[in-house]
């Protein structure tokens, strides 16, 4: 029980906090313009993933051999592609959202379509998941930047990491449920510093790592474990709790209200993912 | 007289021939089983099964040279005599059956110890991962079946380290050190 605890201190808590520690002092420097520091803390957030994957699974392979091995890779691959959002615009944006939307996919299906699944099945999800994180990471970028705060964004994100973590180890592996709960953390970390150190905007690069590290994590729960496919399903669209409702005004009076007031939206989502999760698994039943 | 002296020295070859040919045994799943132990917290050993697996044997008792070993396991038969536990197992966590649906093992070489013991050493693949590994085997014996049949019955065993396969969930409290016994009944083809 003693190595347990160890390895959560070691593999969730202190990756949050350096996280923290380091996006702190990015967010807080002046020499860097915004555009500049979202990449750094792109790469704090997709580090601090890496740190928590290689400490819960002992490692990281390369060459990945299976689904979750790829996580790590594409989350700093999400820190890249998220740069290149940042500097790119119109048609060459797009087709950079869609390489890395299909690099995912590709990375948590390549074990079961062509070959194990028949070729028209293979394409349809191929398709689908592709086109799900595309149009995700786009609503988040777009929408958030249209209608919420970067700190309301970023506890959405949070919140759904964090419960995405709880459901994920409810749902039948452990292993990707700490993942999840450390990568929560870790945005955690960063909705709280945005909260006392608000930027103008959140750009394309931290969206974009959550959209494909969560978008794989969840995946690999519901295709290789037991999550339930609406639980799943729900707290992916969670987060676009903090998009209902006018535009926010970050330095208005009702800042803090309308942050509680999102942040409980996402909060009823997610409920309902963990409603549907108790229903379907119960997860009572999984004690041994 | 020459033609016939060749034909029956050529006869007698064959026959020669064909009695040390080593033999090919099936093995028979319902008098066989697969059955690993972990150690579970440091104080108890947890035992487990698997269900479903093929294979077989090809035996010749005078030249272990001829001797081979080839097991296909299903992964997805786990049988931990707990539900949950299995779907745990068969996760992406321990055997993540989805991805890995067989494990096998194939013989390079087989040493004969003595009469009834062998070692024998070839490659074993769980989860994509391949490793050398050596069976202890103790031949129980050989003989005809309730229906004429000729079986031959063996048990190995082997200590295999799961980290080696990439199995670290819960490590140190689910022991690294897994036992595997492999009992079979082969049936002669």
């Amino acid at each position: 029980m003693g190595s347990l605890i160890g390895q959560g201190i070691v593999g969730i808590a202190l990756p949050a906090l350096l996280a923290l520690v380091l996006n702190g002092l990015v967010l807080r420097s002046s020499a860097l313009t915004e555009s500049r520091k979202w990449p750094l803390i792109g790469l704090i957030v997709a580090g601090g993933f890496a740190f928590s994957y290689s400490v819960i699974v002992g490692g990281i392979a390369f060459p990945p051999r299976e689904a979750t091995h790829w996580l790590p890779f594409i989350t700093i691959g999400a820190v890249v592609f998220g740069t290149m959002l940042q500097f790119t615009s119109g048609v060459a944006r797009s087709i950079v959202r869609l390489i890395a939307a299909l690099v995912t996919a590709w990375t948590v299906l390549q074990s079961q379509i062509f070959g194990r699944w028949p070729l028209l099945i293979s394409l349809e999800w191929l398709v689908a998941v592709t086109l799900i994180l595309f149009a995700t990471s786009r609503l988040i970028e777009r929408g958030g930047a249209a209608h919420s705060t970067p700190t309301e964004i970023l506890l959405g994100m949070a919140l759904a990491a964090g419960f995405g973590g709880i459901a994920l180890f409810l749902g039948g592996s452990a292993v990707l449920g700490q993942i999840c709960g450390a990568f929560g953390l870790v945005l955690a970390g960063l909705t709280v510093l945005t909260f006392f150190l608000p930027p103008a905007h959140l750009g394309p690069i931290v969206p974009l790592v959550y959209v494909l590290a969560l978008g794989s994590l969840l995946l690999n729960g519901s295709l290789f474990s037991d999550l339930p496919w609406p639980t799943s399903g729900l707290l992916w669209i969670a987060p676009f709790g903090v998009l209902i409702g006018p535009p926010a005004m970050p330095l208005g009076k009702n800042r803090n209200v309308r942050l509680l007031l999102r942040g409980l939206i996402v909060l009823v989502v997610i409920g309902l993912a963990l409603v549907a999760l108790f229903l379907i698994v119960q997860p009572n039943s999984n004690e041994y | 007289m020459i033609v016939r002296f060749t034909f029956f020295a050529t006869l007698l070859a064959l026959a020669g021939i064909t009695s040390a040919k080593a033999d090919t045994y099936k093995i028979d799943p319902v008098h066989s089983a697969i059955i690993f132990k972990a150690v579970h917290f440091g104080v108890g050993n947890i035992y487990g099964r698997f269900d479903t697996f093929s294979g077989e044997l090809v035996f010749d008792p005078n030249d272990s040279t001829k001797d081979s070993v080839k097991v296909e396991i299903t992964t997805d038969s786990v049988d931990s005599n707990s539900a949950a536990r299995d779907k745990d197992i068969k996760g992406p966590d321990f055997l993540n059956t989805k991805q890995f649906p067989t494990a096998t093992f194939k013989s390079r070489a087989v040493k004969k110890v003595d009469d009834k013991d062998y070692e024998v050493a070839g490659d074993f693949t769980l989860r994509g991962i391949t490793k050398p590994v050596t069976l202890a085997v103790q031949v129980i014996g050989t003989g005809p079946g309730p229906k004429g049949e000729i079986r031959l019955g063996t048990e190995s065993t082997v200590m295999l380290k799961r980290s080696d396969f990439d199995l670290k969930a819960f490590l140190p409290a689910v022991g690294d050190d897994i036992q595997l016994r492999i009992a079979v009944e082969a049936i002669k083809q």
